[in-house]
């Protein structure tokens, strides 16, 4: 197991997560976020950082499929969270006046 | 209510770049531990939630109370090549000369059986996984084990692991010699014993000490006569170690010159990547190294015992059955296809032991939901070349029973045909080990399959299980292509 690349893995998966829960923090700025909203996008980015933890580990060991399929079906996960968290925030009625 | 009353106050970019950095600090601080850089950790894994404790491997297994000690002369191996076992043709287009192919392996390094006179067909087509450079892998494999006897010894000691050539050219497996015998290199029992403050004690230096020596895994099990051999195979030999010439049985009972208390059990991680290629020689090159690894931890592993005062008897797979007492030694479950699944390595490991009458704490056995995962799996009994694994659904159903005298009777598990499975390694020049390779359980130790391995033990998500592994790639046994990758893949 090749512990430098986990070490750079982690790093970046931090620094994934801090930058995601920042640009989430700042959407309660400008619209009123309701509690399963922030549940879809606390989901949404927990998946998205598995979906690339899964493929780059995946890739560590050689195993590429894995590696793909792992960020098809977790990353898509993660875009469908997204997706209906944006759609619920942007409705209409939900901007900070 | 507003539910963002909570979150009013605005985020600054340096209160972000805050938070950002400790939860970066605190994430790679918990994934690379000091424990995993630096210092090899003695205490065991800590187990998982959903992993159970029993008293006796009785508990987990019928066994019969009755049941007769396996004779190692009933070993596939040894039925191979002492006995009539032979081979069965597996296609119709068989080659009928191929009665007694399983010596193909044993002369699969040269690639000539002077038995049938047939060459290895693979070797002379260079085939990927069978070409020169993939036997030689296998050869500088098992080189550790060869300077102690030869590939015929070890055949001949059922893969026992230590054997001796003598000075008249004709080898000795070691695997249980008197310990008043004075091998050349052999360390006698000292004369003053050392007092552990308690068996706790004792447990805690075999371990470490288990570990500088190369085990992956360790543990301890009681000395239970049922799981010794009935006979073992050997070649008869005298206090000088000169064979016996008049003495033409191979085999004789198994039995200790001191009354064993208990079995100290160690495991042995094969490579991920080699075991990948099965049936190939260089997956069998991650066999021997696992044989290698097996002699040179169990002698050393005797002989720090024996320097401490107490009575010691190493093997491999010589001796008694090493399954049963992984099992009970909490290493692991029993599987269909007949092997111990650890929770770190699924069944991509090799077991040795050493026979001990020092005191010293028990582990008990552990189960994780092989079993009932084995009833829904079946992957290895799908890709098994031979067809030579069990598909019934549970090891009490009236189709699964014993197919030969392989099978040990009397226990609660999975019969197989091991001569249809030593008819494809015949067929093969070599080992196999596909059941290994494909087998669920075959990941590294590393935290994403840790989660994935957490599915097999909810009862509703494990054909679900089997089916993502297959989509998810792992396990593609025999592919010429991962044979080439082997090579290919620079690290």
């Amino acid at each position: 197991m090749n512990l430098d690349l986990l070490l750079l893995l982690f790093f970046i998966l931090g620094a994934l997560t801090s930058i995601g829960v920042y640009e989430i923090l700042k959407l309660k700025n400008k619209y009123v976020i309701y509690w399963y909203n922030w549940l879809l996008l606390a989901s949404g980015l927990s998946l998205l950082v598995f979906s690339i933890a899964w493929a780059i580990s995946s890739v560590i060991e050689f195993e590429n499929q894995a590696a793909g399929v792992g960020l098809l079906i977790f990353g898509g996960m993660a875009l469908v969270c997204f997706s209906i968290a944006t759609k619920l925030i942007s409705k209409k009625g939900n901007e900070k006046l | 209510m507003d539910t963002t009353n909570s979150f009013s106050k605005k985020i600054s970019r340096r209160d972000a770049l805050k938070l950002g950095s400790i939860a970066a600090m605190a994430t790679t601080a918990t994934m690379v531990s000091p424990q995993k850089t630096i210092a090899k950790p003695v205490e065991e894994k800590k187990d998982s939630y959903n992993v159970s404790k029993h008293g006796t491997i009785d508990e987990i297994y019928n066994i019969d109370p009755k049941m007769q000690r396996f004779d190692q002369a009933n070993s596939a191996f040894c039925k191979s090549i002492l006995g009539d076992f032979g081979v069965i043709p597996l296609k119709p287009n068989d080659n009928p000369n191929m009665k007694n192919a399983f010596m193909n392996v044993v002369f699969a390094t040269g690639g000539y059986n002077p038995i049938s006179q047939e060459f290895n067909p693979h070797l002379k087509a260079q085939k990927p996984g069978h070409s020169d450079l993939d036997l030689a892998l296998d050869t500088g494999a098992l080189a550790l084990e060869n300077m102690t006897g030869s590939a015929l010894a070890r055949v001949l000691a059922n893969e026992s692991g230590p054997a001796m050539p003598l000075a008249d050219g004709s080898l000795l497996p070691i695997s249980l010699y008197k310990q008043q015998v004075p091998f050349p290199g052999q360390f006698n029992k000292y004369e003053k014993q050392h007092k552990f403050e308690s068996p706790k004690d004792a447990a805690y230096a075999i371990k470490k000490a288990a570990k500088l020596y190369g085990a992956d895994l360790v543990g301890i099990a009681p000395f239970e006569e049922r799981w010794l051999y009935k006979s073992e195979v050997y070649l008869p030999m005298d206090v000088n170690g000169n064979p016996i010439k008049e003495h033409v049985n191979p085999f004789r009972q198994v039995k200790f010159d001191f009354k064993p208390k208990s079995v100290i059990v160690l495991g042995f991680e094969m490579d991920y990547e080699a075991y990948k290629t099965q049936p190939s020689a260089i997956g069998a090159a991650a066999t021997s190294m696992g044989y290698s690894q097996m002699m040179e931890t169990s002698v050393r592993l005797a002989y720090m015992i024996r320097r401490l005062g107490y009575n010691t008897v190493h093997a491999g797979n010589a001796v008694g059955i090493s399954v049963p007492l992984a099992i009970q030694a909490g290493l692991g479950e029993s599987s269909r296809m007949g092997l111990l699944v650890t929770e770190e390595y699924g069944p991509r490991v090799r077991i040795a032991k050493v026979y001990t009458d020092l005191d010293i704490e028990l582990d008990k056995p552990k189960t994780f939901g092989v079993k009932e995962f084995c009833e829904i799996c079946q992957k290895c009994a799908d890709a098994c070349p031979s067809e030579a694994i069990s598909k019934a659904v549970k090891t009490t159903d009236p189709e699964n029973k014993p197919k030969n005298d392989c099978n040990g009777k009397g226990v609660d598990k999975w019969y197989n045909d091991h001569q249809k499975c030593m008819s494809f390694w015949g067929e093969n020049w070599g080992e196999c080990a596909v059941c290994i390779s494909v087998c669920p359980y075959n990941k590294i130790d590393m935290w994403h399959h840790d989660a994935a391995k957490s599915v097999t033990k909810i009862p509703g998500l494990r054909r679900l299980a089997r089916t993502f592994d297959e989509i998810f790639g792992y396990g593609k046994a025999g592919s010429e292509k991962l044979m080439k990758a082997y090579w290919n893949r620079r690290i």
